[in-house]
């Protein structure tokens, strides 16, 4: 095996400055220190500027100091005061969407507990209007003529919570033989109730006052639902309600009684009582106005009385 | 590195940082902007450098914003001429301190970056040539110039003394 020879260091003045600082620090190896001492001897000037710079070192000015040292720095406080506005901002945000669900629940709850404990019926302007159709295109006979006073029977009760038409006849004569249609929109488990609190206050007889005008009316405020179902209802002219009463009777329904009915109407001479289109009542149902009822209320009691 | 450890950062090395690029650049504003330009891209990667390593990168950092701002304003004139003095009145008003600052001043700008970051940090010539870029060699070609430099305008100002 062939060695490669190895070329003796040769240090010129044109290399010397790459071995001058490992020379002045005494780091360099042997057979370069002593290429080192061979190249110096040779040019003694340069190596009294190495000797010179032998001890050559700069030593840093401690004076100059950064001063703004506080802006450079992080702090942990910044960094644990936006950590706690963050989690104090979110906290209260879920807090107040709970708060809020909450409240709506119990809202919610709370209103259906009250129509549950309620009548179930919720009473609106809107309840005569949705009172049943049935019988309302064929209101050509809105004459009702009571003769005596009899104690109209109820011949069927079919609890359905469709609107059911309730045939109550009067007492027949001679003379005449009058019946007439009374209509009412009842659910089935009211409907029953209704009945019998009918037949309870058949017996009943109204006193056609002015003390009992507004106490009735207060009742019909207070307690709305009886007062619709203990009312059968009457199906009316459109156009006009007459209610025609027999002179040959001799209990003639006043004024104050066919108010109770919720009706603001006029008697005249004829015993005709007919509404004024133009006014307006106050019913437990809200105002209403006359022109727009089509269908009257008659009240069982009123009717049980004659 | 930690948080904490990047506070000691700025305790233990803004001065020598600022020092260093204050002889550089002869500029203290500048200085502050470059020491801070520093600090806040340490800022970005602390957790990824270690404690060990910040020194250096803070160095290197500062190093290369001066060169970029001395490329950018050419505050500085660099001369290779050996000074031929100063005049007496200039000694006798200066400190030796002084002397050498403008010393500083004659040498380029590699020159005077090495040679600092030798003298006044101790570093390495190995780690010099990480921070400037350079090879081993040229940073020792580089930093005897300097000296031989130095040495020679001292020299001068003290036979004009």
């Amino acid at each position: 095996m062939k060695r490669l020879k190895v070329d003796k260091m040769i240090i010129t003045k044109n290399n010397y400055e790459l071995y001058a600082i490992d020379y002045l620090e005494g780091t360099l190896d042997v057979s370069t220190q002593k290429a080192m001492d061979q190249f110096l001897t040779q040019y003694p000037t340069i190596q009294t500027e190495l000797e010179e710079m032998q001890d050559f070192v700069l030593i840093a000015d401690e004076t100059i100091v950064f001063e703004n040292k506080a802006a450079l720095k992080k702090t942990k406080s910044i960094g644990v005061a936006w950590w706690k506005v963050w989690s104090i901002t979110a906290g209260l945000l879920l807090v107040i969407t709970l708060g809020l669900l909450y409240t709506q629940m119990s809202t919610k709850a709370y209103k259906e507990q009250i129509v549950k404990q309620g009548n179930g019926v919720e009473i609106t302007n809107n309840s005569i209007e949705k009172a049943p159709k049935k019988g309302v295109s064929k209101l050509t006979t809105p004459k009702i003529t009571i003769e005596k006073n009899r104690v109209p029977e109820v011949e069927t009760v079919t609890p359905t919570k469709t609107p059911v038409t309730v045939k109550t006849t009067t007492a027949k004569t001679e003379k005449e033989n009058k019946t007439f249609n009374v209509t009412a929109t009842v659910d089935s488990e009211q409907e029953t109730t209704a009945i019998k609190t009918q037949k309870q206050q058949q017996i009943i007889q109204p006193t056609p006052t002015e003390k009992s005008k507004k106490v009735a009316t207060k009742k019909t405020l207070q307690e709305p639902k009886k007062k619709i179902y203990n009312m059968p209802m009457a199906t009316l002219d459109s156009r006009m309600i007459e209610i025609q009463m027999s002179t040959e009777s001799t209990n003639i329904p006043t004024i104050s009684q066919a108010v109770v009915v919720g009706l603001a109407l006029n008697q005249d001479s004829q015993n005709t009582i007919t509404r004024d289109k133009e006014k307006s009542i106050k019913t437990p149902f809200g105002k209403i106005n006359l022109g727009e009822i089509k269908e009257a209320l008659i009240p069982e009691t009123y009717i049980a009385s004659k | 590195m930690t948080k904490r450890e990047y506070n000691t950062c700025v305790d233990q090395f803004s001065d020598a940082i600022f020092r260093f690029i204050v002889k550089n650049i002869g500029h203290r504003a500048d200085a502050e902007d470059v020491v801070q330009t520093a600090f806040e891209r340490l800022w970005k990667v602390y957790k990824d450098i270690s404690f060990e390593k910040a020194k250096s990168y803070l160095f290197t950092t500062a190093y290369r914003c001066m060169i970029d701002m001395i490329r950018k304003t050419k505050r500085i004139v660099w001369t290779d001429e050996v000074p031929e003095g100063i005049a007496r009145n200039d000694y006798e008003r200066f400190e030796l301190s002084e002397v050498l600052e403008k010393a500083l001043g004659k040498l380029n700008e590699i020159q005077r970056s090495v040679l600092l970051l030798r003298d006044y940090e101790g570093y390495s010539y190995k780690e010099i040539a990480t921070i400037t870029k350079l090879n081993e060699s040229q940073v020792k070609v580089y930093i005897f110039r300097a000296r031989k430099k130095l040495q020679l305008f001292l020299k001068n100002a003290h036979e004009a003394a």
